[in-house]
């Protein structure tokens, strides 16, 4: 692989196959957004949706024939979240810990105490909570990249709503 | 402030956030893949997931035993006339006037059901200070710990074994009490609320029974009382009566339930459920129509003072509020008829004995066979990017399911597995297409599997004899596209052993596919 710089910013090349390449520029972003919120800092989200990237490029032959690569995507970068979650927790502890204050950035997303709160519900209802909100997607196609039913999505986004809905409540009622 | 201003605001502020999020990834650049990252996805330890406990299996049971109950015919007045009013002295029976009856197939009427699940007492609290309606309830009910395990969220509510679960049919706080495990589930408390409840209750030492300081206990039942569709199938309460008017298909009608009861039972049947609605029924008596779990939904009100009514549809998918309507214009309809008229149904018209149950669904909440393989069934949706879809079922002796994965070469393959209580089978079919249907049968040489899959995603399953009659199965279906379905049949080996040589498919209208088996 060369070094040539591609049109849509992305700095050199790396794989051979021009359609992923597009893939990746693409959706680097979406995910990226995706993961931001599900790990509260911008560092650990790229780290994620690299991870999940380089999954989806080491299967892309097979990936590029799906209806939605990018579903699949999604579903590789909310599998591997859940374990991201318990490997760099401890990482960052021990980061924060040695390192002079104001020293570890502020990488946190916007209005953090919103996904934070998505971050604080049960996994099912934080995933659809983050779909619903993040990509606009209807209970069909949430329930499709989930693998669960779209009754059982309705549920799940129904109910993580409300109870994020309770968590944002302030004392004097607003929102 | 109620959910819907609620959530309409939680979407504008969640707009904004999205809005400010999108213009700060913009200025991201897309940085070069490092191909030497550890992907996240291989090795990740994956925290097991418990079965459901039996409350949960029975109540999955009921929703597809209504769906696949048998029906009787009911009786007619060849002269046209109204049946009689009700003077009953128990409570009141209420009926489809013949008009209306005449459009479905057949009906059930029914009271002193065999009980075909096991029994479990609940009780159902609300705050002391409350009136009624009761907006908060919470219900409380204790299971053998040998039938249960906790699932979900683990908490601390101050010394047992305890975990938050918001995924099972109501949100729960389950703990470890001795030989026992104790739940207490509401709709409509929060999580945090449902912990100081647990720990309160765990803090002042209270055993099960006792009510906890601040709350009164409104009603003492059966899960019966506060699930619907449990009723017909779990013959509880004992004392209610039961009609149910059943389409051709059997996959669509109308189940009525009346029982002597007052507000408070009334409550208690819907305190299990999502979303409430207020309305009025037949002329002017208060009704709630209660969704629960996304699924299930049912009519309620007490009838003239003393009778708990509750009407339920019997469909093959989730209603939509053009059917809600269509079920409330229906309850409007419905008449009472006095002890004889009624006596004479229950003489006429008996559940067939054959098909008083689909499947038995006893039992512990323990999964069937292999630990190992049960966990991996468990964790398959959630964990493997090539899961499509999938349905798992369970009856006595084993456990079934069946699940479409994409393939290396970029088919698709479906997947048969049976684990019974000492071993297990399995095959897979190399798929051409998810479209059109198709069905394969399996055996692990003590219990039949059939499984297969249909393009509608809107459709239940039933198998069929060569005559047509319905067969005694226990079946589950996805409800996903592709539509993917099992069909249990303990002791049987064969097609032939149970005469089947169809599976038929049922869609929401109530048109049918029928997918041969020779």
């Amino acid at each position: 692989m060369d070094g040539d710089e591609a049109e849509d910013g992305v700095t050199g090349t790396y794989v051979a196959d021009a359609s992923f390449e597009a893939f990746y520029s693409r959706e680097y972003r979406p995910l990226l957004r995706l993961a931001w919120t599900l790990t509260g800092r911008r560092d650990l989200g790229e780290e994620l949706v690299q991870e999940a990237m380089v999954t989806v490029h080491d299967r892309w032959r097979t990936v590029a024939g799906y209806e939605s690569p990018g579903g699949y995507a999604r579903r590789v970068l909310l599998n591997g979240a859940r374990s991201f979650e318990r490997r760099r927790v401890a990482e960052v502890r021990a980061l924060d810990r040695v390192a002079r204050p104001g020293t570890v950035p502020d990488s946190a997303p916007p209005d953090d105490e919103l996904w934070a709160a998505v971050r604080a519900l049960p996994e099912r209802q934080a995933q659809c909570v983050a779909l619903h909100y993040l990509e606009d997607r209807p209970v069909a196609d949430i329930a499709t990249l989930l693998g669960i039913s779209a009754a059982t999505a309705k549920v799940h986004l129904h109910r993580g709503r409300l109870a994020l809905a309770a968590r944002l409540l302030d004392r004097k009622g607003e929102l | 402030m109620n959910d819907a201003d609620l959530l309409d605001r939680l979407d504008r502020r969640a707009g904004t956030a999205v809005d400010l999020l999108d213009r700060a990834v913009a200025d991201v650049p897309v940085p070069l893949l490092d191909l030497d990252a550890a992907p996240a996805v291989d090795g990740a330890v994956r925290t097991p997931r418990p079965w459901r406990s039996p409350r949960l299996l029975a109540i999955a049971a009921a929703v597809l035993a209504v769906a696949l109950v048998a029906a009787v015919a009911v009786a007619v007045q060849d002269d046209g006339s109204e049946l009689p009013i009700a003077t009953t002295g128990s409570h009141r029976r209420l009926v489809l006037p013949p008009a209306l009856a005449d459009d479905y197939a057949t009906v059930i009427a029914a009271e002193d059901l065999p009980a075909t699940l096991p029994d479990l007492e609940l009780r159902v609290l609300v705050p002391d200070d409350a009136e009624a309606p009761w907006p908060d309830v919470v219900v409380e009910h204790v299971l053998d710990a040998a039938d249960t395990t906790l699932s979900g969220e683990v908490v601390d509510i101050g010394g047992p074994e305890a975990m938050f679960d918001d995924e099972s049919f109501a949100p729960n706080v389950g703990w470890v009490d001795g030989d026992t495990v104790r739940y207490i589930a509401s709709t409509s408390l929060g999580r945090e609320e449902l912990i100081r409840l647990a720990a309160g209750i765990v803090e002042t030492r209270l055993s099960a029974g006792e009510v906890p300081p601040g709350w009164d206990l409104l009603f003492t039942g059966s899960y019966a009382d506060v699930v619907p569709a449990l009723s017909l199938l779990a013959g509880r309460p004992h004392e209610a009566s039961f009609v149910a008017y059943l389409d051709e298909s059997e996959q669509s009608g109308l189940v009525v339930s009346t029982v002597r009861g007052g507000p408070e039972r009334w409550r208690a049947s819907y305190a299990m459920a999502d979303e409430v609605t207020n309305i009025e029924v037949r002329g002017g008596q208060e009704a709630v129509v209660a969704r629960f779990y996304g699924e299930l939904v049912e009519v309620s009100w007490i009838e003239e003072g003393d009778t708990l009514v509750r009407a339920m549809p019997v469909a093959a998918r989730t209603l939509d509020d053009a059917s809600v309507d269509e079920l409330v214009a229906t309850v409007e309809q419905l008449v009472e008829v006095d002890e004889a008229e009624w006596q004479r149904l229950l003489a006429e018209h008996p559940v067939p004995d054959d098909e008083s149950s689909a499947g038995s669904f006893e039992g512990s909440g323990e999964p069937v066979g292999d630990p190992d393989v049960i966990e991996e069934w468990s964790n398959d949706a959630a964990s493997d990017p090539d899961y499509v879809a999938g349905v798992v079922a369970r009856v006595d002796t084993f456990s079934a399911r069946a699940v479409v994965r994409r393939t290396p070469d970029g088919g698709h393959v479906l997947v048969g597995e049976i684990q019974g209580l000492s071993s297990g089978a399995g095959q897979e079919q190399d798929l051409d297409s998810l479209a059109g249907s198709m069905a394969v049968t399996m055996t692990d040489g003590a219990n039949l599997l059939v499984y297969g899959l249909v393009e509608a995603s809107d459709m239940a399953f039933a198998l069929r004899a060569i005559d047509g009659r319905p067969l005694n199965s226990a079946g589950a279906w996805s409800g996903t596209n592709p539509n993917v379905f099992v069909l249990l049949v303990e002791g049987a080996t064969s097609l032939d052993e149970v005469g089947a040589d169809r599976v038929v498919g049922v869609l929401g209208d109530g048109s049918e596919i029928v997918i041969p088996l020779r």
